[in-house]
């Protein structure tokens, strides 16, 4: 647990445009060490925008960002990150195993072989996630969800500190939702702290002991107990609706199971 | 100039055949042994990183880019690899700026340099005859000063994938994630898009402009059928690359058959796709 005082990452007034159109506004906000954090907010919300905006991915109108209190290019290898799973190029000839590998290209320097110790770590990352039996599969011939826990153990070799996840539960099926809330829970207790890009509302509470709630601005954030509530969810969802009725549903349901 | 006859001496010894002691079949194998293996390899990238219709574009630039030389008064030496670079920096660029999409921009650019190609040829006659050759390629009449560009270009290409292999994979999966490990995503997409260019310029010699494509996707593609992983896949296609030249050479001199030696490689490395893909039915995973 290395720099567990430190905080891992603060935003302070970060201000994102697309085409001179603003997306994220006056973004302030810092996260405990080793929680996990959960980003909700509807479509359009600039969940992903913000995600990309930390990575330096797109530009930043203003603001600053600090990760473990400095600039991200000096602390790159402590950061990881799962992209959406749409992103990825599934067509790539390359095994899971090779994928998981790629997570060590750091440590192993840029370019040398993947050599018999590495692929050692890689196997292991994949036995992590239930996936070690697939090693040799071309990425292609992998469901949703095993294409999704591949990437999950390429982020885990890399061992960062830092960890970002850009919808890691969409449209994955149980199996793969239980093996990653295992390694986000085994995560935490290694100090680390988690970012995930969140869509279902039923489960945030179970999930997540920290919650940014995100409509172009912070409506609200904090421990989940304590921000989780209707009118913040009305505040975050707005005029949609249907969703707010579902999520306030589940709430509802929680709070009379306990 | 340094010789290369130390080389030619070791093919003509390696291949003991009459014709191979003919200078300018020997400048010929030299050519296609070098051209083969540096097509093969990016080829695998073309293939991986779905940009063989760039490809397609900058070979038909160079068509253009030998029109340009022929009537400004400058060898097509200099134009055509520089013409090359340019539209294939162009397109690479305009992909970045532009919210439409790659395959429309290629074309845009494609239909673009080609009409300006006619343009340029169509004013006078005697270029239409020269760019005939560049059209189905002519690797007899390579010369030493052809082989020492590409053997230059042959050694940057190797060193460059040796130092970017490993990156390229990785930004072939998904360029975001390379770019969050600290892959400086842009610089080698451009730098990979260059020596492409330059790949495709020098391999218009050998096979022609509207075979380039050919000489870099077919063993790529035969590869891929064959291999289990990508490592398997890069020594493939190279094998099928460098096999089909020879044979495509030798075949193309048998005075009984006495084909185009561009159009004939293409054809050797064809029939390899075509027991690959037999093969990836029937005894692949």
């Amino acid at each position: 647990m290395k720099n567990n005082t430190i905080i891992p990452l603060a935003i302070r007034d970060l201000t994102v445009a697309y085409h001179r159109k603003p997306v994220l506004w006056d973004i302030d906000f810092e996260a405990p060490a080793g929680s996990l954090v959960g980003i909700i907010g509807p479509n359009g919300a600039g969940k992903s925008t913000l995600i990309k905006a930390i990575l330096e991915l797109i530009p930043r109108a203003s603001g600053e960002v600090l990760m473990f209190g400095k600039n991200y290019s000096l602390v790159r290898q402590r950061v990881g990150y799962v992209p959406q799973r749409e992103s990825v190029d599934w067509d790539f000839p390359v095994s899971a195993l090779d994928v998981v590998a790629m997570g060590c290209y750091g440590q192993i320097g840029w370019f040398r072989r993947v050599t018999s110790k590495w692929r050692k770590v890689a196997r292991e990352a994949l036995e992590r996630v239930g996936m070690l039996d697939y090693a040799d599969r071309q990425i292609s011939q992998l469901s949703g969800g095993q294409q999704q826990r591949v990437f999950l153990a390429r982020a885990l070799v890399q061992d960062a500190d830092l960890y970002f996840m850009d919808e890691p539960f969409a449209g994955v099926d149980a199996a793969t939702e239980k093996a990653i809330i295992t390694i986000l829970q085994e995560l935490k207790k290694a100090g680390k702290t988690v970012f995930v890009v969140h869509h279902d509302l039923q489960t945030v509470t179970e999930y997540f002991d920290y919650l940014l709630m995100l409509n172009m601005r912070v409506v609200a954030e904090g421990p989940t107990k304590e921000v989780f509530r209707e009118e913040n969810l009305v505040k975050t969802y707005g005029g949609r609706l249907t969703l707010l009725d579902e999520a306030l549903e589940a709430m509802r349901k929680r709070g009379t199971m306990g | 100039m340094p010789e290369l006859t130390i080389i030619y001496d070791i093919l003509a010894y390696l291949f003991p055949f009459e014709f191979m002691k003919i200078s300018f079949m020997q400048r010929a194998l030299l050519g296609l042994l070098l051209i083969a293996p540096m097509a093969a390899v990016m080829g695998i990238q073309v293939v991986n990183f779905k940009m063989a219709f760039f490809a397609d574009a900058i070979g038909h630039s160079a068509f253009t880019g030998v029109a340009l030389g022929l009537i400004l008064g400058i060898s097509p030496q200099w134009t055509m690899p520089a013409f090359g670079l340019f539209v294939g920096f162009s397109i690479m660029w305009s992909q970045r700026k532009s919210t439409l999409a790659n395959d429309t921009i290629i074309g845009v650019f494609f239909s673009g340099v080609v009409a300006f190609g006619i343009a340029v040829v169509s004013r006078n006659s005697h270029v239409a005859r020269d760019v005939q050759t560049f059209l189905y390629g002519d690797i007899l009449t390579i010369t030493d000063q052809d082989i020492w560009f590409i053997l230059l270009l042959f050694f940057i290409l190797f060193i460059f994938q040796f130092f970017a292999y490993n990156r390229l994979m990785y930004l072939g999966l998904n360029s975001t994630l390379a770019e969050v490990h600290g892959v400086k995503v842009s610089v080698y997409q451009f730098i990979f898009a260059g020596l492409l260019s330059l790949v495709v310029i020098f391999s218009v010699w050998a096979v022609g402009v509207l075979l380039v494509t050919a000489l870099l996707i077919i063993p790529a593609a035969s590869a891929r059928n064959f291999a289990n992983s990508s490592g398997q896949m890069f020594w493939y296609a190279i094998i099928i690359s460098i096999v089909s030249a020879i044979l495509g050479l030798f075949i193309s001199t048998i005075s009984s058959i006495n084909t185009a030696t561009g159009a004939t490689v293409v054809l050797v490395s064809f029939i390899w796709y075509i027991i690959s893909a037999i093969y990836a039915r029937f005894l692949g995973q």
